[in-house]
């Protein structure tokens, strides 16, 4: 038996009494186990699920337009008029009360935006509306499903992650609401849808970044889109609710169940984070 | 251990006892050291005329060895007849005597004279094939060239009479003036008629003739290649010739058959487009955008064929024009034809040009437009593709321009394919036209004659037998000039003024296609 004379210490050059696979008890003591452990309360949990189910709602909305205008229960004068209106009120609100920067420099280069959005939708309704006219309306379903689908997969939901693509998702909703629009009965009717498009997919999340976290306007949403379905089809209706369900209720009752079983370990091992010093 | 080669004329055979002279070539890394004995004298004062040819070694018929001394010669060679085959007495190498009974270390070649100078592509063909001991044949083929041009030539051919008589040279002086004339007229209105194909070919004839006079004037005989020539002009000629007089029987104008096969292409096509602003084979086209390039292609149409009504009798004067220059050959007649074939599908060039046009713009735009919907952009700088932060309105307008080229493509596709597939049709029958010119203008029908004949002319390589070997010592070969292979000869004697056609990258070719580049 030989004489431990010296405590073992953790490098390697002065253990030299001890055999090489000693393992000392003082092993892993400075392992970590979820040292930046969040609590997240399920009202956090149900909001963040709320941001897909809001984009779901816009887009359970937008073809709810889509089906008036083409069943012809509502004039395209009258959504054009009424879409303009809540447009206008939507972006007053965002510039005068939710933001503080001094709106008269930010008003020119919206109004360029709005010119161009309304002239190009105008001028391209014609060539718009005779695009489609051979394919079969399966075909025209399916691509605006699919690309709605990869709207709310790359839409950017405020979160920080590597698959978030706002131009593809854009492009996706615009490239669906033009198939769409192509399927109506007049130039100014895919006008008009399109018009709704862009307010509803580029203007609508715009206003709703600034709404995150409130419950109420969640709610609000759901409700809208339910009632809109509810009119179009009862299927539907009960589908979207079920989704809903799924993903605002179900996934984060999931989600929170399940932190339990969180276990990230942390140690020496890790890369150093270099953190700015505020002077 | 140096190998000695030494190479015999056979005519020594029936000579009587002289001085040898020659050349010695040396070879340091292949350790060969080649006598060429080139011929035999009786005095010594001519051997100084010869370039490079000195006294090489002494020939002694049946006698013994004789104590024939060399004096300060180096290399030499003491040759002697036994019962009819040669015999090497004594070789001197560098002042010593060479041991002939090692195996193979002296090997005497035994050539024959006349036939080694009669042959013409013996020189061009050593230089293309880079053996070794061609070297050795191609040296001995030069040196005999050279010293024929400083001998009387005892071979006397009726074209080499020709050649030299006087007056020959003066009409051949005449008529190397009016072609250059002629030439330099070509030249002058080559910027205006430089598309037309008979433009192009009456100069390469023009240029053909005065390589034919400058050869025929130089070397004072017909050489193979230009016989070749010629016996293909004529052939060339005569089917012409017989061409015309059987459409001369068939049809009355040649013109009218002209403009009724212009009508029949014109009415095609019609009908052809007609089809496409239909649903052609069921494919699914928009109906505006198809009905409307339709429209714009049958108004070409129309312009066309009203152009050649209009121009009818201009036409009428040029057919007869061509009429007279066919009588030149069949070559002629076939450049006619692809001017002629050019000219009456020159509306379907057009249209072509124009779904060309449209298709890879549509193409390029689709890509780039592509990259926008991604999010992404070309960086010309880096030559890349990267990610870029696009505004909502420039998104907006992308995202529709790509949704209508998208939309719109397989109608400028359908086009584009059927039009390509016309224009290659044209092509290929152009580039047909140029190869058959170009067979006829090299037709090979003198020397497949001559090959038949196997005749000593047009001998290209050599053939080697194993003559007489001594139990002990030097190697005996015969060395004999043979025709090569009939398509060997036939390349060697392809006239110098005619181009092969441009061959046809296919790569290329696929390339131009799928991107909408102009063929």
């Amino acid at each position: 038996m030989e004489q431990r004379q010296r405590t073992w210490k953790k490098n390697l050059y002065e253990n030299t009494d001890y055999p090489d696979n000693y393992t000392d008890k003082t092993f892993l003591e400075e392992l970590k186990k979820n040292v930046n452990i969040t609590e997240i309360s399920p009202l956090t949990a149900i909001l963040g699920a709320g941001l897909v189910t809001q984009e779901l709602c816009i887009i359970v909305f937008f073809v709810a337009v889509y089906v008036y205008l083409h069943s012809g229960w509502i004039e395209p004068e009258t959504v054009f008029v009424q879409s303009s209106l809540v447009a206008a009120i939507g972006y007053l609100t965002y510039r005068i009360v939710l933001t503080d920067k001094n709106y008269n420099e930010v008003l020119i280069t919206d109004l360029r935006t709005v010119l161009i959005f309304v002239v190009f939708g105008y001028v391209l309704s014609p060539v718009l509306k005779t695009l489609t006219d051979t394919i079969s309306t399966d075909t025209i379903y399916a691509m605006t499903t699919f690309m709605m689908i990869i709207h709310l997969i790359f839409f950017d939901y405020g979160v920080p992650s590597a698959i978030v693509s706002s131009s593809l998702s854009m492009n996706a909703a615009i490239f669906g609401s033009v198939c769409l629009a192509s399927r109506l009965a007049s130039p100014f009717h895919a006008f008009v849808l399109l018009t709704n498009a862009v307010e509803c997919f580029v203007l609508l999340p715009i206003l709703l970044s600034k709404g995150r976290g409130s419950v109420i306007v969640l709610a609000a949403m759901i409700t809208t889109a339910v009632y809109a379905l509810w009119t179009v089809s009862l299927i539907m209706m009960f589908l979207f609710i079920c989704v809903t369900l799924f993903v605002t209720v179900l996934c984060p009752v999931w989600f929170l169940r399940w932190q339990k079983h969180k276990e990230n370990i942390y140690g020496p091992w890790d890369e150093a984070v270099v953190h700015d010093v505020r002077m | 251990m140096e190998t000695l080669l030494i190479f015999v004329p056979c005519a020594l055979y029936n000579e009587e006892p002289g001085t040898l002279y020659g050349v010695v070539q040396e070879s340091k890394e292949e350790c060969v050291k080649a006598y060429f004995i080139i011929g035999k004298t009786e005095g010594r004062s001519r051997i100084s005329e010869v370039e490079q040819c000195r006294i090489i070694g002494y020939y002694c018929k049946e006698d013994a060895p004789c104590s024939v001394s060399f004096g300060e010669k180096l290399d030499s060679v003491l040759l002697g007849l036994c019962d009819c085959e040669f015999i090497l007495h004594k070789v001197l190498n560098g002042g010593d005597v060479v041991d002939m009974s090692k195996p193979c270390q002296t090997i005497c070649i035994i050539y024959d004279h006349q036939k080694f100078i009669l042959s013409e592509l013996l020189l061009q063909s050593m230089d293309h094939s880079g053996l070794m001991y061609g070297d050795h044949f191609k040296m001995l083929a030069s040196k005999l060239s050279t010293e024929v041009s400083f001998q009387d030539s005892s071979v006397c051919t009726f074209s080499s009479l020709i050649g030299k008589s006087l007056v020959s040279q003066q009409i051949i002086k005449l008529l190397l003036c009016i072609i250059n004339i002629l030439l330099r007229f070509i030249t002058f209105v080559h910027p205006v008629l430089k598309y037309t194909t008979l433009e192009s070919h009456l100069q390469i004839f023009l240029q053909s003739i005065i390589w034919v006079l400058q050869s025929c004037s130089c070397k004072k005989n017909l050489s193979v290649k230009v016989g070749n020539y010629i016996v293909a002009v004529i052939v060339d000629i005569c089917s012409g010739m017989l061409i015309l007089y059987w459409l001369s029987t068939i049809t009355s104008s040649p013109s009218q058959l002209l403009l009724e096969s212009g009508e029949v292409v014109v009415r095609t096509l019609r009908e052809l487009l007609q089809w496409l602003m239909g649903i052609p084979a069921g494919l699914k086209l928009n109906y505006a955008f198809n009905n409307m390039l339709g429209q714009f292609f049958l108004y070409h149409i129309n312009l066309w064929w009203t152009f050649l009504v209009v121009a009818k009798p201009l036409l009428e004067v040029t057919f007869y024009i061509f009429l007279c220059l066919g009588r030149l050959g069949l070559t002629f007649q076939a450049s006619i034809l692809a001017d002629l074939l050019a000219l009456v599908s020159l509306h379907i060039y057009c249209i072509y040009v124009y779904a060309a046009r449209l298709y890879s713009l549509q193409v390029s735009g689709l890509v780039a437009l592509w990259r926008l919907f991604l999010g992404q952009k070309h960086n010309p700088l880096r030559g890349r593709v990267d990610s870029c932060q696009y505004s909502p309105d420039q998104l907006f307008v992308g995202t529709l321009a790509f949704t209508i080229l998208l939309f719109l493509l397989p109608t400028t596709f359908m086009y584009y394919i059927v039009f390509t597939t016309l224009r290659l049709v044209v092509v290929g029958l152009g580039g047909l036209l140029t190869r058959v010119r170009y067979i006829l203008q090299c037709l090979p029908l003198y020397v497949s004659i001559l090959w038949i004949l196997q005749s000593a002319t047009i001998s290209s390589t050599v053939h080697l037998m194993v003559r007489f070997r001594e139990t002990q010592g030097s190697l005996f070969l015969s060395v004999q000039p043979v025709c090569g292979s009939l398509w060997r000869t036939v390349q060697y004697c392809m006239p110098e003024t005619v181009h092969p056609p441009p061959r046809v990258k296919w790569g290329n070719l696929l390339g131009n296609l799928v991107s909408g580049r102009l063929i």
